[in-house]
C-alpha cells in the first residue's frame, strides 16, 4: 500500500536537521499534532512526530491590511483568504529504521522531501507495539492501537510520568484491567489506593479484586525485628534499640503471638533498662500504638491475598490496637 | 533647485515649494468650484450592490535577472475572476489557472538597461492582454479590469531594435485582437489607474471655466489627479473624455484609440481620486462611464482608506514574482557557479 502524502520539507532558519524539520501541510490532508510521519534521507527512513502546526496566510500577515478592510466585512469578505491559507507542521525526529532496529539519525531530509504517513505496520515496529500485548489506547491522529507487551513492561521497573491532570492513575487503571481481562500470564497486582482512586476495580471485576481497607490491616508487632522499630522510630538511640531488641527477643522466646502492649509492660518490669531511656522510649512507642496499626497477628497475609487468578483473604482478626 | 545645496537647505526647499503648491491648489480648487460651470463636469457616482456579477482583475508578475552575458525576463500573468453575489464573495476562478508558471525569456542583443526594462514590460503587457483575452472569448466575466491603461503607452517605435520594434508590432496587434473581443460582446474592458499623469482634464477645465492667467498656468502645470484631490468629493466622477483628445494619434491601434474614454472618480477621502479608462461598445460614453463607475465603486467600497478593487489586489498577488528572482538565481549558480553573474550581484558586501 503506497503511504498517504503528507506535505513537502520546507528549509527554515534551524532545519531540516538530523533532529527537526518542518514541512507544508499538503492540502487536503489533515495532520494534526502527535501525528507519526517519515520521510527518506539519504536512503534511510527518518521517523518522528508532529510536535508543533501553524496555519499561516499571507492576507493576514499585515495589521495594516487587515484593519483596511474592517469596513467592507473584514478581508474575507473581499479576498479568498481561505483558499490560500496552509499549514506548517514541526517535527522532532525519532530515529532512523534500519534492520529492524532504531538508530540515531545522523542526516538530515533534503528540503522538497515527500513527507509520509508512518503506516500502522511501521508505527508498531518503532514503537515496539505488540499485537497481543496489553491495550491502553489509541495514538491521536493515528487511529493505530496501543498494545504494550507485558512482559516486557512489567519484568523489571515501570514508572508512568506525566503532568497532573495527563491521566497517569487512568493509564495505571487501564494497565491493570488489561491485565484482569488476560486469561493467561496474568501476574499478581497489589493497589495502594491512597486516594481512592481505583475504587471502581471492584465493581466492575467483582470475581477478582479484593478490596482490603487500610483500617483493617495489621502488622504482627511478633514478626517485626528491631530494624523495623528503626524505621518508625528514627529518634532511638543505639542503647534503646539494644535494649528493645532485648525486649522483643524474650518475648519472642515464650512462643506466643504479643503486640505492642506487651512489649511496654515488659519494657516497665524490666530493671536493665536506664530510667530516663525507658520513659522515652515508652512514650514513642505509646505512639506507635496510637496509629491502630500494630497488632497480635498480622492481616492480610500476602501470601494468601496475592496470587493470580481468585485470592480470598481471610477475614480480619479481632483485634484493637493492641 | 540649484545644484549643489547643503542637505537641510535643500529639505526647507522641498517643503516650502510642496506648501506653495498646496496652497495654489486649495485656491484654485476653491475658484473652480465657485464656477457655476463646473457643475457640468462633476456627476455623482449612482450607487450599486449587484445581485450576480463576475468581474476579472488582470495583472502581470515581471522579474529581470541581468547575468554577465545575457539578460533574462521573467513574467507572467493572471486573471482573478471574482463572482459576486451582492457584497458576498462567492466563488473565485484563475485565468488561465490559479499557478500560472512563469514564461522565461532570453535577451541575447546587447540592449542598454533602459531598453530592456521596455522588452520586458512589452512582454508582461503581451502576456496581460492575451490573459484579459482569453476572458473575454471565454465569456468568464462582465467586466474585466486591466491594472493600468487599456492603451498601450509607448511613445517611440523601436527602429534601432528588430527585436523590440518586431515585439512592439505584436503588442499592438494583441491590443486591437483584445478590443475586437470586446466589441460587440458582453464584457465590458476598462483599465484601473492608481497613479495617473495624465493632464488632459486640467485642460478641460482651464478650456470651460473663466480663469485668470496665473490659476490657467497653475492648472496647466498640474495633474489632474493632483487637483482632482481638492475638487472631487468622495462619491463622485468627472465626465467622461475621449483618451484620443490627450494623445497623439495611434494609428497602429487602427482606429481603436478613438473609441477609448476616460473619467476620474473618488470612492474614498482617505485616497486620491483614480482614472478609468474604458473601451466604448455601445451607446453614450457618458452612460456607459455611468454604468462603469457604479460597478467600479461597488469593487472599490470593500477597503477603508484604498480605492484599489480587491480583484485586482488578487490578481496581482498571484502574478507577482517578487520572491522568484533568488530562487530562479540560485538554481543558475548551482549549475554554473558565481561566475556568470554579474560583478554588482558577486560583491562581498
Amino acid at each position: 500500500m503506497i503511504a498517504l502524502e503528507l506535505g513537502t520539507v520546507i528549509a527554515t532558519q534551524d532545519g531540516p536537521s538530523p533532529f527537526r524539520f518542518s514541512f507544508v501541510v499538503r492540502s487536503g490532508v489533515r495532520v494534526g499534532l502527535n501525528r507519526f510521519v517519515k520521510v527518506e534521507a539519504d536512503g534511510d527512513w527518518l521517523f518522528g512526530y508532529v510536535t508543533d502546526i501553524i496555519r499561516t496566510n499571507r492576507y493576514f500577515e499585515r495589521t495594516d491590511a487587515v484593519w483596511e478592510y474592517e469596513r467592507g466585512g473584514g478581508l474575507s469578505a473581499a479576498f479568498p483568504t481561505k483558499m490560500w491559507e496552509y499549514s506548517v507542521a514541526s517535527v522532532r525526529v525519532i530515529g532512523t529504521w534500519r534492520n529492524g532496529t532504531v538508530h540515531r539519525p545522523v542526516l538530515p531530509p533534503s528540503p522538497g522531501q515527500t513527507v509520509h504517513e508512518l503506516s500502522e505496520d511501521e508505527l508498531g515496529s518503532v514503537l515496539g507495539l505488540d499485537g497481543e500485548g496489553l491495550e491502553i489506547g489509541t495514538i491521536e491522529e493515528q487511529g493505530c492501537s496501543v498494545r504494550l507487551n507485558p512482559t516486557r513492561l512489567l519484568q523489571k521497573h515501570l514508572a508512568i510520568l506525566a503532568m497532573s491532570g495527563a491521566g497517569k492513575s487512568n493509564c495505571a487503571r487501564v494497565l491493570v484491567e488489561e491485565l484482569l481481562r488476560r486469561d493467561s500470564g496474568r501476574p499478581a497486582v497489589v493497589i495502594f489506593d491512597v486516594h481512592g482512586e481505583y475504587s471502581g476495580m471492584a465493581s466492575a471485576f467483582r470475581d477478582q479484586v479484593k478490596v482490603i481497607r487500610a483500617e483493617s490491616v495489621r502488622i504482627a508487632v511478633s514478626e517485626m525485628t528491631i530494624w523495623h522499630f528503626k524505621e518508625f522510630l528514627p529518634e532511638m538511640s543505639g542503647s534503646q534499640a539494644r535494649d528493645l531488641s532485648q525486649i522483643l527477643a524474650e518475648l519472642r522466646s515464650q512462643s506466643r503471638a504479643f503486640g505492642i502492649e506487651e512489649v511496654i509492660e515488659r519494657l516497665r518490669e524490666s530493671e536493665r533498662v536506664n530510667r530516663n531511656l525507658r520513659a522515652a522510649l515508652e512514650g514513642w512507642l505509646f505512639d506507635l500504638q496510637a496509629l491502630g496499626v500494630f497488632g497480635r497477628d498480622g492481616w492480610p497475609r500476602w501470601e494468601d491475598v496475592v496470587a493470580p487468578g481468585r485470592g480470598e483473604p481471610p477475614p480480619p482478626p479481632e483485634c484493637g490496637a493492641g | 533647485m540649484q545644484a549643489g545645496l547643503p542637505l537641510e537647505s535643500a529639505i526647507a526647499e522641498i517643503v516650502s515649494e510642496i506648501r506653495t503648491r498646496e496652497r495654489m491648489k486649495m485656491e484654485i480648487a476653491k475658484r473652480i468650484t465657485g464656477d457655476p460651470g463646473a457643475s457640468e463636469l462633476l456627476r455623482r457616482v449612482g450607487e450599486l450592490t449587484p445581485t450576480e456579477i463576475s468581474v476579472c482583475g488582470v495583472d502581470g508578475g515581471l522579474l529581470q535577472l541581468s547575468l554577465s552575458t545575457l539578460d533574462i525576463v521573467v513574467v507572467r500573468a493572471v486573471a482573478a475572476i471574482f463572482r459576486y453575489s451582492g457584497r458576498s464573495l462567492v466563488s473565485v476562478d484563475y485565468y488561465p489557472s490559479e499557478r500560472v508558471p512563469p514564461n522565461f525569456f532570453l535577451l541575447k542583443e546587447p540592449l542598454d538597461s533602459a531598453r530592456v526594462g521596455t522588452l520586458a514590460g512589452m512582454r508582461r503587457q503581451m502576456l496581460e492582454v492575451s490573459c484579459a483575452a482569453g476572458v473575454v472569448r471565454g465569456g468568464m466575466a462582465d467586466l474585466v479590469l486591466l491594472d493600468g491603461s487599456v492603451v498601450p503607452q509607448y511613445v517611440e517605435r523601436f527602429s534601432d531594435s528588430p527585436e523590440c520594434s518586431s515585439l512592439y508590432d505584436e503588442l499592438m496587434d494583441a491590443y486591437v485582437g483584445l478590443y475586437e473581443e470586446v466589441d460587440g460582446g458582453r464584457t465590458v474592458l476598462a483599465g484601473f489607474v492608481k497613479d495617473s499623469r495624465g493632464r488632459r482634464f486640467c485642460e478641460i477645465i482651464s478650456e470651460r471655466l473663466n480663469l485668470d492667467g496665473e490659476g490657467r498656468r497653475f492648472l496647466l502645470g498640474s495633474r489632474d489627479t493632483a487637483i482632482l484631490d481638492a475638487i472631487l468629493p468622495k462619491g463622485w466622477r468627472t465626465v467622461a473624455f475621449p483618451y484620443a483628445e490627450e494623445s497623439p494619434p495611434r494609428p497602429d491601434l487602427k482606429g481603436w484609440g478613438g473609441r477609448v474614454y476616460a473619467f476620474y472618480m473618488r470612492v474614498s477621502e482617505f485616497d486620491y481620486p483614480f482614472r478609468v479608462e474604458f473601451l466604448s461598445t455601445a451607446g453614450s460614453p457618458e452612460e456607459e462611464a455611468d454604468r462603469i463607475s457604479s460597478l467600479v465603486g461597488f469593487l472599490s467600497s470593500f477597503g477603508l482608506g484604498t480605492s484599489i478593487p480587491p480583484v485586482l489586489v488578487e490578481a496581482d498577488l498571484r502574478a507577482r514574482l517578487r520572491e522568484e528572482a533568488d530562487w530562479i538565481q540560485d538554481r543558475i549558480v548551482d549549475r554554473l557557479g558565481l561566475g556568470f553573474l554579474t560583478r554588482r550581484d558577486r560583491r562581498p558586501l
